[in-house]
């Protein structure tokens, strides 16, 4: 019996022994992480699979994308703040994370925590209404909020969205009192505009696209730099006459600070190359979020901390923080 | 024209793998269609599009089949859906009739399906309309309602359920708040932002309570002391259950159009409605085959209802649907009103095969009822274990996270406590997951109604659910009152 | 067990306290315009009026069922419980396959501490099979601990 066990004991662990068994050489030598702090279908998350997907042509080995929802990605960012910089672990996220939540919540880590790898994609935000709304223009809706004190409801996704305080600020300046429905995602609020429940929405691209192409919403005006390419006729903020609340949203892929600037270099590399790919490509215009020129390393950290400088001074002016 | 493109023999076996798949998930606690829907996604990259849709979609009922194969045999809930039908499910198996429970729970769930089918068939543009009027203030009132109906599925002290309830709404309530975006209740502990987790809970609370509860016994015993009596529903269980199932389709299928509302709330309320115009409704919860019959087509019709706002108006109901969603993007296709002019063929495609694939699973579950009753044979010593297993792996699964095996063994700890105190799970679990929506819905109402309470009565829809909700509560208050009269009767007699 | 029901209500008491004061802290808002404490407020409110009510009745009725509470009756949940908490904390670090291997002994061992090795072999078969099912079959990912178990 004894020996029986003793057999048996160095059977098991052999095998798991050899399983064990790991080469160092260059890097990547093993499947790479990839965590996601949103939950999958959601514009970051697609988004970051194919990449994932694409980028293990270039690295040769697996990039295994892991969902950790939770916080609107902030619990993923801060396990990520605590984990190995050696290049195995890797985060997607959406930049509102880094530059907007540190402002205005007690989260545990902050901008200078992580290692920036590359953009791969843009969020674009629009207002929109349904198409049957007495509501043509931006204006209109602007309008009817002046003479209408607390009456427009605004349908939000999300307290504290980038364009939410966007708007915030709008309603500041020009002295208007708005009311804001929040909802928990973007299927919600547009739900609630199709209803009829609230008068107008503000969306990401992934909420208004989809029914703007079905023909049953009208959008207003978006808040980018250019007018969208998919949208030639749409106004941007800007040209409405509000320059100053031009936003804008990344997605981007990250790790944890003090990684090697070669494995950074790599990842850039193998990530641009993913981004360039049609399969990519393919999905990056269908939820909009394509980027012509994206952001890399060394200019998407100095972006970020623009950003979150800028982000600073805006709060401060509407009110959000002291 | 549909059931060309379905019939095609790759179609079949995607339809196939969907199925299987979606049994295997559904079997398996915890593991949502969700996770998996997800990592299989890229695969429909490559694949054609209606293919890759009807696989995704057969993974999604295939689920709901299969979660009720766990709640009957061992009492844990393998989806949120089939929570209900550990009630009487499991007491049925007790009795050594797990046979027909799974029986009838397969053909309920293959008719309501087919139905469902049907009235997405015939009644989606229609129906999708009245699912656009439930707006904020339809919901909170639907969720009162829900929580009224909690007491109907109460056997034990009215108090605790209660109490029950509300501590539930309370650990709804953990985590960052959508409307003000504030943190709450959760004490700095990162990994509570997003709230508790309700699968967590529900296999701490059903899962390792009820073995904890097993387990005190010594000696061998089987998962039930009884012998196998019988592998199908009889003809008496067939005429008991057959307007429960109808109901049950009804109900579901209307639940499940609403966005966010959705098989969990289906099939509870069906359970519900079904004790309440029921000749016995106190026989509710010891293993009446009504029991089961009803939640279980309510969840499969609610499965179908899902579809309907995804395939007509292009939003989904829920994840599952919004994986689907981003799985047609893929292909070029946008759900919505123009999926019917432009990709008739994905339409009509998807819908003939989900009828398809509801004949897929009913063959396939009923062979596998006696293997399933083969397994209750099993030496308990030899399966607490691989539940336990299969628990942790199917909490683990969700987020990758350690914390939420802690949580299981938190709620696993304090749900044995509680059951020997007399305290039931159903209860908090129920209310667990109505809470947010009940909150949610309050509060954006009222931010729209401007604070005026006038906003849920004004309005019919919510106007009607509010006056059903008073009205079960006024019937269960004073029925309650009979029989608290008896029972303080019977004490003086003694 | 009057005494454990004691205990129960009691924590529940103690419980909703704790819930009202965060509530508090939060903003509860009023009627018109509901704080994110609001409903938390109500519900805890109820709870320890419920609880409370609970107590009153558990002390008012005599020792009713005799206790089931004797260290017989404990000790495999309690084993259990310890074994899981310890599974909890070296998941991560040792990996699933390893992990859930020792869990899946301890837990056969409980219910007859003979044929350990026997134990060892199904916890064994049993393991690889769902890590077969699991991580092949459903891509499923497992974290694979320091020692980077995995096939």
């Amino acid at each position: 019996m004894k020996t029986g066990m003793v057999v048996f004991f160095m059977c098991f662990v052999i095998f798991f022994g050899l399983n064990a068994m790991a080469a160092e050489t260059a890097y990547p030598t093993r499947p790479i992480e990839m965590i996601i702090g949103f939950a999958p279908g959601a514009g970051t998350d697609m988004g970051a699979r194919m990449v994932a997907e694409q980028s293990k042509q270039f690295l040769g080995v697996d990039v295994v994308c892991v969902n950790k929802p939770g916080g609107a990605g902030r619990v993923a960012m801060t396990l990520m703040s605590k984990a190995k910089p050696d290049g195995y672990s890797l985060g997607a996220t959406t930049s509102s994370c880094i530059v907007a939540s540190p402002h205005l919540e007690s989260v545990p880590y902050k901008l200078e925590d992580f290692t920036y790898i590359n953009q791969y994609g843009t969020l674009n935000f629009g207002v929109s209404v349904i198409q049957g709304s007495p509501f043509k223009t931006f204006k209109d809706v602007i309008e009817f909020a002046r003479k209408n004190p607390d009456k427009l409801t605004v349908g939000i996704v999300g307290v504290n969205t980038t364009d939410h305080i966007a708007l915030q600020a709008l309603a500041l300046s020009e002295n208007l009192k708005i009311r804001f429905v929040p909802f928990d995602g973007a299927a919600p609020t547009m739900t609630a505009l199709l209803g009829g429940h609230v008068m107008v929405v503000s969306t990401a691209s992934s909420g208004y696209a989809p029914h703007v192409k079905g023909g049953t919403v009208r959008l207003l005006v978006t808040y980018g730099e250019e007018r969208m390419e998919q949208s030639p006729e749409v106004p941007t903020i800007k040209e409405m006459g509000y320059p100053s609340l031009v936003i804008q949203s990344w997605y981007a892929t990250y790790g944890p600070k003090n990684m090697e600037t070669s494995i950074v270099k790599k990842l850039e590399d193998a990530f641009g190359k993913a981004m360039m790919t049609p399969e990519f490509k393919k999905v990056a215009d269908h939820f909009e979020i394509y980027t012509k020129k994206p952001l890399f390393g060394q200019e998407l950290t100095k972006a970020l901390s623009n950003h979150y400088k800028n982000n600073g001074e805006l709060y401060r002016k509407v009110g959000l923080i002291k | 024209m549909g059931f060309q493109a379905s019939l095609q023999p790759i179609n079949l076996l995607f339809c196939f793998i969907g199925v299987l798949i979606g049994t295997l998930v559904g079997v398996l606690p915890g593991l949502g269609p969700t996770g998996t829907m997800a990592i299989l996604l890229p695969i429909t990259f490559y694949a054609p599009p209606l293919s890759s849709i009807i696989m995704l979609a057969g993974i999604y009922y295939g689920s709901q089949y299969g979660g009720s194969t766990t709640s009957i045999l061992v009492n844990i809930p393998g989806e949120p859906s089939s929570i209900v039908t550990c009630l009487d499910g499991h007491q049925m198996a007790r009795q050594g009739r797990a046979g027909p429970a799974l029986g009838i729970s397969a053909f309920g769930s293959f008719i309501a399906g087919t139905i469902g089918v049907f009235g997405l068939m015939m009644l989606a543009q229609p129906l999708v309309r009245f699912a656009l009027r439930f707006g904020p203030p339809e919901y909170f009132s639907l969720m009162i309602m829900g929580l009224i109906i909690l007491i109907y599925l109460t056997q034990k002290s009215l108090i605790k359920a209660i109490s029950m309830g509300a501590l539930g709404l309370i650990l709804s309530f953990v985590g960052m708040d959508i409307i003000s975006g504030k943190i709450r209740y959760t004490y700095d502990i990162d990994e509570l932002l997003d709230g508790i987790g309700i699968v967590p809970v529900v296999m701490g609370f059903f899962g390792i309570a009820e073995i904890f509860e097993n387990l005190e016994f010594k000696g061998i015993r089987t998962l039930y002391q009884t012998h196998i009596k019988g592998l199908l529903p009889t003809l008496k269980d067939w005429a008991d259950s057959i307007w429960a199932i109808i109901r049950g389709t009804v109900i579901g299928f209307f639940l499940g159009l609403l966005p966010g509302g959705g098989a969990p709330i289906a099939s509870f309320v069906s359970y519900a409605i079904e004790k309440r115009i029921s000749k016995h409704p106190e026989r509710f919860g010891t293993g009446v085959i009504e029991g089961v019959a009803s939640p279980e087509s309510a969840n499969n019709a609610a499965s179908s209802g899902a579809f309907v706002p995804l395939l007509t108006l292009g939003i989904p109901s829920n994840v599952v649907m919004a994986m689907l969603f981003a799985g047609l993007l893929i292909h070029n296709i946008t759900p919505g009103p123009l999926l019917l002019k432009n990709h008739p063929d994905i339409f009509w495609g998807v819908i003939t095969s989900m009828y398809i694939g509801n004949v897929m699973l009913l063959v396939l579950n009923l062979p596998l009822i006696g293997l399933w009753v083969q397994i209750t044979k099993v030496p308990f010593r030899l399966m607490f274990p691989i539940i336990i297993l299969i628990c942790i792996v199917g909490v683990y699964t969700l987020k990758n996270s350690v914390f939420d095996i802690w949580i299981m063994i938190i709620f696993g700890v304090i749900g044995y406590v509680m059951k020997k105190c007399q305290y039931e799970p159903a209860p908090l679990v129920l209310a667990y997951v109505l809470g947010p929506m009940l909150e949610k819905s309050m509060r954006q109402s009222l931010i729209i109604s401007n604070g005026s309470f006038k906003i849920f009565f004004v309005r019919p829809i919510s106007a009607i659910c509010l006056g059903i909700a008073a009205f079960l509560l006024i019937t269960a208050i004073t029925g309650i009152s009979k029989k608290k009269r008896l029972e303080v009767v019977k004490e003086l007699q003694e | 067990m009057k005494r454990l029901n004691q205990a129960t209500s009691l924590s529940l008491i103690g419980l909703s306290i704790l819930i009202i004061t965060s509530s508090l802290k939060i903003g509860v808002g009023n009627l018109q315009a509901p704080g994110p404490g609001f409903l938390g407020f109500l519900a805890s409110i109820l709870l320890l009026v419920l609880s409370f009510v609970i107590f009153i009745q558990d002390s008012k009725r005599g020792v009713g069922e005799k206790a089931s509470f004797g260290w017989e009756n404990l000790s495999k949940p309690s084993i259990i419980t310890v074994a899981l908490c310890i599974y909890a904390f070296i998941f991560d670090t040792l990996g699933f396959l390893l992990s859930s291997f020792i869990l899946m002994t301890i837990m056969l061992l409980i219910s007859s501490p003979k044929r350990w090795y026997y134990h060892m072999f199904v916890a064994f078969i049993i393991v690889n099979v769902s890590y077969l099912v699991l991580c092949k079959l459903l891509r499923v990912v497992f974290p694979v601990g320091i020692f980077r178990i995995q096939w």
